[in-house]
């Protein structure tokens, strides 16, 4: 990363930080009374629960597949109600909070993980709805499963928030340190870790004292405190495992084909309250920022919490919000109207500013960390132009949220970009069906001929038998055949009329 | 509920500031600029920056556009600023009007506004009133004119078509350093001197290391500018000794101003940093031709508009492979 970058990302989040670090304590919202669960279309998903239907809270709606999503758990007790597919097709389950919030989760484990294989364990994480919880959810079962159940080299905790306005894992690290370090210790069972690092900001003294103080009393083996640079972004994995544990990740390589993965801090919490709780996760620490009250909050909310109810109390209404903290924004994909795992921050109606023109400053190019020139990618993704977005290279975007910060006309590059990745891959996707059309179509074609090529032969083959049957036998040894000939020879004598066309 | 499509961060820059701080870098060049050229280089400013304002104006109205955002960019304050620099003091008052309206209608808004435009507004606007007001745009009074003229004097001056109409101040009117240059060519002997618009040079100089310095512009057009045009005259001195010297090229006529301030406009110039180094080169070698061969006195507008004709190529070829 340039130091050019570094210098002026960092300045702007110095300045935002200052406003935002009053440390924010999780605190838990009343339950809403529906939670909604949207299930996206396709067959990889496996709806256990039925209309009016009543679960407990923990109780599992949508089963686990293997090597697919994990399951998905109720967030509180209450009716179901299913709605059949949206114009897009989802399915979107329903629940009608009683209010009661009755448990009734599977037994703990607690220490007796220890005997328990990685396999095993992968298999009670992806049924009880683990995934994880830094942004991206990916299945934690999916993760650890990458490695080929070799030891993982390293595994990476990633405690560095470096979003500046993302508060939630800070706030988890300072509140709850011990659950963390204990998720860290079963996490690094689960994937046979030789070596442990945990990385956390240098300019957070707090954090690292808690830390400290819970890893000297539960102890994880080969484990070590990491303080890495707060400079943004810092915590996308491939350039933490770079700065924290130094092996560099080549691109286009996942860190797990190094033996290299990593967890988020929340992610291990949620690890450690299955283990000791028999918890499935269904909620998560989401920071909410209000920025018409200036309110800025870490709440314990449940998934499936529509966003309204979020701004229930006060006097606004829930106009416009913004996916993301203040640099990243998360994936289209995931800004649902109701909280998800993916959904770190949420900013609650924010105050948009207005959008002009790229004036091609060249600042959004200086601050890329993958060096990238997203001026000139914002040009050929408007109208959309393939071929020069990948000659500059657009699969290399990290989709940092860089260029949007330091952007003057304020465009918002990443989500251009963003959608016009997803234009590129729709495109390839639409490329590839047609050609696999075209390969089974020739292939029937081929089919076709072959057959018919084949029948040919096969009557050949028979007419050759039957001329040499006939061949053989004499022709008047067929009475019929030789009643037949005369009749030919008779009509052929007679006299032709005029009508009649000339013999060919 | 919504998700924004707006952005809602603001950053540390904005285009409003970045202009600011462009047009607080051209004051220390500004001010000497104008101690040198009295209350006639103090009415070109003044029109050409009004001028442009109220056109700017007129296109956001009849446009639709936001007047209040649009014309918080201060990028019209900026371009009539700098017309008003090219401009020789006491000319007809509607010269920079006329300069300022092609710039913005023209150069700027039929493109469709800042951000569009492929050439720079302002040396659009000079350079038309360049080839249409040759003799008017020749007269530069001998430097320093400061204000020997009176406000009513100068008012009268230009409102009456300028100086051209004033044939008996022929005596006023000298050569500038750059006139002298291109006539002297050859003479043997003789040696020029560079006016005082060495100091506004000077002065524009340091206002463009301030933007350096502020990171608001990169420094590969300014150097490879001045790099390129240097290498220019030291060689056309090596080969004839009493040609303009290295220092006459940087310090007279408008080469600092162009090379911080309008070769710089980042929505003309190259976007890559090699297209930026070539973007430079070819206009200080532009310079340098049409200073040395051609038929106008100085080169930075037309050298410029020249090179923003390029940019579309420099910025296809971007990012630019030397080897396979
Ligand atoms: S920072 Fe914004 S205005 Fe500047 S070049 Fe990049 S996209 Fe254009
Ligand atoms: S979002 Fe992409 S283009 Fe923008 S700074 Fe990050 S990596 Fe570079």
């Amino acid at each position: 990363m340039n130091t050019r970058a570094t210098k002026s990302i960092r300045s702007y989040q110095a300045r935002v930080d200052r406003a935002l670090r009053p440390a924010t304590p999780i605190t838990t919202r009343e339950l809403p009374p529906t939670l909604q669960y949207r299930i996206a279309p396709g067959s990889r998903h496996n709806i256990v629960v039925n209309t009016d239907e009543h679960v407990h809270t923990g109780q599992t709606l949508v089963a686990a597949i293997a090597d697919g999503p994990a399951s998905i758990h109720a967030g509180s007790s209450g009716t179901i109600t299913c709605k059949q597919t949206d114009s897009e097709g989802h399915t979107t389950i329903e629940i009608a909070t009683d209010g009661y919030d009755s448990r009734r989760f599977k037994q703990a484990i607690g220490d007796k993980f220890r005997s328990m294989s990685s396999v095993q364990l992968q298999q009670l994480f992806h049924h009880n709805g683990l995934v994880g919880l830094g942004g991206a959810c990916f299945p934690v079962a999916g993760k650890i499963a990458a490695l080929e159940s070799k030891p993982a080299s390293v595994l990476l905790v990633n405690a560095v928030e470096c979003d500046p306005a993302i508060l939630c894992d800070r706030a988890l690290l300072l509140e709850q340190a011990s659950a963390a370090i204990r998720g860290i210790g079963i996490a690094a069972h689960a994937c046979n870790a030789q070596k442990v690092i945990i990385a956390i900001k240098n300019d957070e003294p707090a954090i690292h004292t808690a830390v400290q103080n819970a890893l000297e009393k539960n102890p994880v083996e080969n484990s070590s405190i990491c303080k890495v640079a707060a400079d943004y972004p810092v915590g996308y994995e491939r350039y933490l495992f770079a700065s924290a544990s130094e092996i560099p990740v080549p691109e286009n390589t996942h860190p797990t084909a190094l033996g290299l993965i990593s967890f988020n801090v929340a992610t291990c919490i949620a690890i450690a309250q299955l283990i000791d709780r028999g918890e499935p996760l269904f909620s998560r620490v989401t920071t909410v920022h209000k920025p018409t009250t200036g309110a800025i909050q870490n709440l314990h909310i449940r998934f499936g919490t529509p966003l309204n109810h979020l701004v229930q109390g006060s006097d606004t209404t829930l106009q416009s919000v913004a996916y993301s903290g203040l640099i990243t924004e998360n994936l289209p994909s995931r800004r649902t109207a109701t909280i998800s795992p993916a959904s770190n921050c949420v900013i609650l109606n924010p105050e948009a500013t207005t959008q002009n023109d790229c004036i091609r400053c060249g600042l959004c190019a200086d601050v890329c960390p993958a060096s990238l020139q997203p001026q000139q990618l914002l040009t050929h993704s408007e109208p959309l132009d393939a071929k020069q977005l990948a000659r500059h290279q657009l699969d290399r975007c990290i989709e940092c949220g860089c260029c949007d910060t330091v952007c003057p006309s304020g465009i918002p590059l990443t989500r251009t970009f963003q959608q016009a990745m997803q234009a590129i891959h729709q495109q390839t996707l639409q490329i590839q069906a047609a050609e696999r059309a075209k390969q089974r179509f020739a292939a029937r074609q081929n089919r076709l001929e072959r057959q018919s090529a084949e029948s040919q032969a096969k009557l050949a083959r028979k007419q050759a038998a039957l001329t040499q049957r006939t061949k053989q036998s004499t022709p008047s040894a067929d009475p019929r055949k030789q009643l037949l000939e005369s009749a030919l020879r008779r009509r052929s004598k007679k006299p032709k009329t005029d009508n009649t066309p000339p013999p060919p | 509920m919504e998700p924004v499509n707006k952005p809602f961060r603001t950053g540390p820059l904005t285009v409003n500031t970045i202009m600011l701080l462009v047009i607080a870098a051209l004051v220390p060049g500004t001010v000497i600029h104008i101690y040198l050229t009295g209350w006639g280089g103090l009415a070109n400013l003044l029109v050409a920056a009004a001028a442009a304002m109220l056109f700017e104006y007129i296109v956001c109205v009849l446009r639709n556009k936001p007047v209040r955002e649009t014309m918080g960019d201060h990028s019209a304050l900026l371009t009539g600023l700098l017309i008003g620099l090219c401009l020789p003091p006491l000319v007809n008052l509607w010269i920079p009007i006329i300069a300022a309206a092609i710039a913005i209608l023209l150069a700027k808004h039929i493109y469709g506004g800042l951000g569009n435009n492929i050439f720079n507004p302002a040396m659009v606007g000079y350079a038309a009133v360049l080839v249409s007001f040759p003799r008017d745009l020749s007269l530069w009074p001998t430097l320093p004119q400061s204000f020997d003229f009176g406000i009513i004097q100068t008012i009268n001056i230009i409102a009456n078509g300028g100086l051209v109409e004033y044939t008996h101040w022929d005596s006023l009117t000298g050569a500038t350093t750059l006139d002298t240059a291109r006539t002297s060519t050859g003479t043997a002997g003789q040696h020029i001197t560079i006016g005082l618009e060495r100091w506004t040079n000077i002065a524009f100089l340091c206002g463009g290391a301030v933007l350096l310095r502020l990171r608001l512009i990169n420094w590969h057009i300014p150097v490879s500018l001045l790099a390129t045009l240097s290498l220019c005259a030291l060689i056309e001195q090596a080969i004839n000794p009493n040609a303009a010297g290295l220092s006459v090229h940087l310090l007279a006529g408008a080469t600092m101003l162009g090379a911080f301030f309008i070769a710089t406009d980042p929505v003309s110039a190259a976007a890559g940093n090699t297209g930026r180094l070539i973007y430079g080169a070819g206009i200080g070698l532009l310079i340098w031709l049409i200073r040395t061969f051609g038929g106008y006195p100085d080169a930075v507008a037309f050298a410029v508009l020249l090179m923003n004709c390029t940019v579309p190529v420099l910025d296809y070829l971007e990012p630019w492979r030397w080897r396979k």
